[in-house]
């Protein structure tokens, strides 16, 4: 009996351990997942308090010394402006700026210094690229994924092909592009050609280096319409059923139906396309060799950082330029997300 | 048993740091220095180069204890970036090469100068042995002097010698200074002015008609009277005898000197109003699968240096050609004539190991010697900057090419551009940057004005050299029609 007792006592008291079950199992997670946590302290959290440091520093490659702490300075080269008066657009203003500034443009009667020009001009060509490849990727892509969505026969086959080259490597991309942008033998070019009138010259023209980038930005929306026939197929079609019992034709349903129950989707298509939009690089990099012509038309901000840092080796100018480009897509993406609550719907009611 | 057992791993681990971070001073004593040349910014990168610069290497090694030469062969593509990111983590080399001109000013205070070093080793350097106008190549205007000369590329007219058949048109002269036999039978001046009345008569469209004929097409050309693309803006000017290379004497920019503006205007015209040079959008749908422009066929005379033998291989190439003279400046009656030089040496990296800067010395001065650098331009396909090592590269070269006019390109370093067209700028990246954008603008906007993009370059230099950054061209006023 006493030792029946006695093992039961000894079950029923609760086991105290130098450490709790769940203070073992979080141990043991942190484990496992403990190659991951070095190597993205190594390789991402550090190099980017690195940047953050270097960004405050003259750290320059080419001058072969120790970067020395100098403020705010780089920030204060990338943003310098300042605005003289002048007599007309045609003045003279060679000798008109303070040391360091040179002229970034005219507006009337008045003439806009920088310290950096090409800052201005590469944030320029990168907003306008956007505004123009980005709204036609989401389209074109919601319109391939709703063609891709029809029961019809060999769409598998479709979506395929649509899809391949969004998985080839971005700078084969860019060389086939070269050819295909070519204004004398040129594919995109065949039509005007073969109608004997004069054939754009896509890379080497001002006004048309963006939009035949924007074309090359076409190529690679396969992602994307397989994200929106994601989102197209989980479109409950009890409600289009309904729809067409109220006698509401293909386009209402598209408007009332289609794009509301997909709008999660696009606000996310949106935020992708906009981070990438502004990591703009390769496919510009290697249609111009790396110079953004003609006449800087095609310079993106990531190339003009790319050449401050690898090219002329101010890498503490160009981490200034990289943090600017952090803060600026947070920045904008926390706007679209701030908006996103007035057109993205939630089936299961609005976010918190 | 735990106690006794701690104790072993902790003596253990003990033993092995003190063996590891003693200082072994009597065992460094003993090696011989490394000495580390990063190879891949210019040619020497290629897999067939690499066995025979280490043979070259191998009799410094054997006859070296005290010093060991170790060669760190990178792909060129990506060469620039790995030797960055060596000197940006404070793991630079030693030394640096085959580079050229343009690949020194780049690297900017990353060079050591070794201009206390030759003084003092005059004697050693055996300086009377060089082509005198390979000395200076290396001397910026502050002074500083980066390097001794290894070899030189001497530039030269690319004949298309069946495109001229094909024409009916003499082949320009094989002479420096020479008159040409024109088409007429007429002895005339061999200038750049004439070089343009050739180019025309050779530029032929897809129906077969020459540019000098009725009915001519320039949307449609197949073979374009001259070409010289891959030249850089100070290097195709320099043909025409410029009063310097787009720097004066005293650091400041002169992009719009009337030589360089006569230069700009005779491209613009070659490429929009005669059409016998193409246009950026021409020139990539000609060259596309070509080794390089020339070997395409697409051209009846092409102007580079003699570094483009790398791309005129003898496998691809099917029509005869060969080296002529190069033009004589406009307007100087023949007199003057300026063959734009590029080159190829080693440096030295700065470091603070002046010890290890005295070993790299050593092994500078063993590669640019009269020994190692016939070798090495062999490999490189560059002249030996020193004319006693030219005969085995003659001999190399003429192996492979053998009906090369070699004597042209020997004359033609008699001919050398001086400052050279690669020559010190200050903020050089950018300011050579600078250059590309009105070059390019050049070859492929037909309503340029010339006269304002090389005012406007002019500007935007200034603001470089000065230490500003590049300003944005505006916009440039399209010429009257």
């Amino acid at each position: 009996m006493s030792t029946l007792t006695a093992e039961a006592e000894r079950h029923a008291q609760p086991i105290t351990t130098r450490y709790s079950l769940r203070t073992v199992e979080r141990s043991w997670g942190l484990l496992f997942i403990s190659p991951w946590i070095i190597g993205f302290i190594l390789f991402v959290a550090f190099p980017m308090v690195a940047s953050l440091y270097l960004s405050f520093t003259d750290f320059d490659l080419s001058k072969n010394a120790t970067p020395n702490w100098v403020g705010l300075d780089n920030y204060t080269q990338m943003f310098g402006l300042e605005f003289k008066t002048i007599s007309g657009p045609t003045q003279d203003t060679s000798k008109l700026y303070d040391p360091g500034y040179a002229e970034l443009g005219r507006i009337g009667n008045i003439a806009i210094g920088a310290h950096d020009p090409l800052f201005w001009k590469s944030l320029k060509v990168t907003l306008l690229y956007a505004v123009i490849a980005l709204p036609t990727s989401l389209f074109v892509a919601l319109g391939l994924a709703l063609l891709t969505n029809l029961r019809l026969p060999f769409m598998t086959v479709f979506r395929t092909i649509f899809y391949v080259p969004y998985v080839l490597p971005a700078v084969a991309s860019a060389v086939i592009f070269l050819q295909m942008l070519n204004r004398d033998i040129g594919w995109v070019n065949i039509i005007p050609r073969s109608l004997g009138l004069p054939a754009p010259d896509w890379l080497n023209n001002e006004q048309l280096v963006l939009p035949g980038l924007a074309m090359l930005a076409l190529w690679g929306v396969g992602n994307a319409m397989i994200i929106y026939l994601a989102g197209l197929q989980g479109v409950p079609t009890e409600l289009y059923e309904a729809a067409r019992v109220d006698g509401a034709n293909p386009f209402v349903c598209m408007v009332r139906i289609t794009l509301p129950m997909i709008s999660p989707v696009i606000l996310y298509n949106l935020v992708i396309g906009l981070i990438t939009t502004f990591q703009y690089f390769t496919q510009a990099y290697v249609l111009t060799q790396g110079r953004g012509t003609p006449n800087y038309a095609a310079y993106f901000f990531n190339m003009h950082l790319y050449n401050e840092a690898f090219v002329y080796g101010k890498m503490g100018y160009a981490s200034a330029m990289s943090w600017f480009l952090l803060v600026l897509v947070v920045a904008i993406t926390a706007f679209v997300f701030a908006t996103s609550g007035k057109w993205v719907f939630y089936a299961g009611g609005r976010r918190s | 048993m735990k106690k006794p057992l701690r104790t072993a791993l902790v003596a253990m681990l003990a033993v092995v740091l003190i063996t590891v971070a003693w200082p072994s001073n009597r065992i460094q004593a003993q090696s011989p220095v490394t000495v580390r040349v990063f190879v891949g910014l210019g040619t020497g990168d290629h897999p067939e180069q690499q066995p025979l610069e280490d043979a070259v290497i191998k009799k410094f090694n054997d006859a070296h204890t005290d010093i060991q030469i170790k060669m760190d062969y990178n792909q060129n593509a990506t060469a620039s970036s790995v030797l960055l990111t060596q000197l940006a983590g404070n793991n630079p080399p030693d030394v640096i090469g085959p580079i050229g001109i343009k690949g020194i000013y780049q690297l900017g205070d990353n060079i050591q100068d070794l201009s206390s070093l030759i003084t003092r080793d005059t004697a050693a350097l055996k300086l009377d042995e060089y082509d005198p106008a390979t000395l200076k190549l290396y001397t910026d205007t502050g002074g500083k002097t980066t390097a001794l000369s290894l070899g030189i590329y001497p530039s030269v007219l690319w004949v298309n010698e069946d495109a001229f058949k094909a024409a009916e048109i003499p082949l320009p002269p094989t002479e420096f200074g020479a008159m040409y036999t024109d088409k007429d039978g007429k002895q005339v001046v061999w200038d750049w002015a004439e070089l343009a009345k050739v180019a025309t008569l050779l530029t032929q469209d897809k129906a077969g008609k020459f540019a000098d004929e009725a009915g001519f097409d320039p949307k449609t050309v197949v073979t374009y009277g001259y070409d010289d693309e891959w030249l850089s803006l100070r290097n195709a000017f320099a043909h025409f005898a410029p009063p310097d290379a787009g720097v004066t004497a005293d650091g400041k920019p002169d992009f719009n000197n009337s030589v360089y503006l006569a230069a700009a205007q005779w491209y613009h015209d070659a490429i929009f109003k005669d059409h016998f040079y193409p246009d950026t959008a021409s020139a990539t749908a000609l060259n596309q699968g070509a080794a390089g422009p020339f070997a395409s066929g697409h051209y009846g005379m092409w102007f580079s240096q003699s570094w483009n033998l790398c791309c005129v291989p003898t496998t691809a190439v099917k029509f005869k050609w060969n080296w002529y003279a190069a033009p004589s400046a406009p307007g100087s009656d023949g007199k003057t004539i300026v063959a734009p030089m590029h080159a190829d040496t080693f440096v030295i990296v700065k470091q603070a190991d002046k010890a290890k800067i005295e070993a790299s010395w050593k092994v500078l001065q063993f590669l640019v010697s009269a020994e190692a650098s016939g070798p090495l331009c062999q490999i490189y396909g560059c002249m030996p900057a020193r004319k006693n090592a030219r005969s085995d590269w003659e001999k190399g070269t003429l192996a492979t090419y053998p009906w090369l006019n070699v004597k042209v390109v020997y004359e033609a370093a008699n001919y050398l551009d001086s400052p050279n067209n690669e020559s010190f700028m200050p903020n050089y990246n950018e300011a050579d940057a600078a250059n590309a954008q009105t070059m390019s603008a050049l070859h492929s906007d037909p309503n340029l004005d010339v006269k304002t993009a090389l005012d406007n370059l002019n500007t935007l230099e200034a603001g470089i050299f000065a230490g500003g950054k590049a300003p944005v061209p505006t916009p440039v006023p399209t010429a009257a029609k």
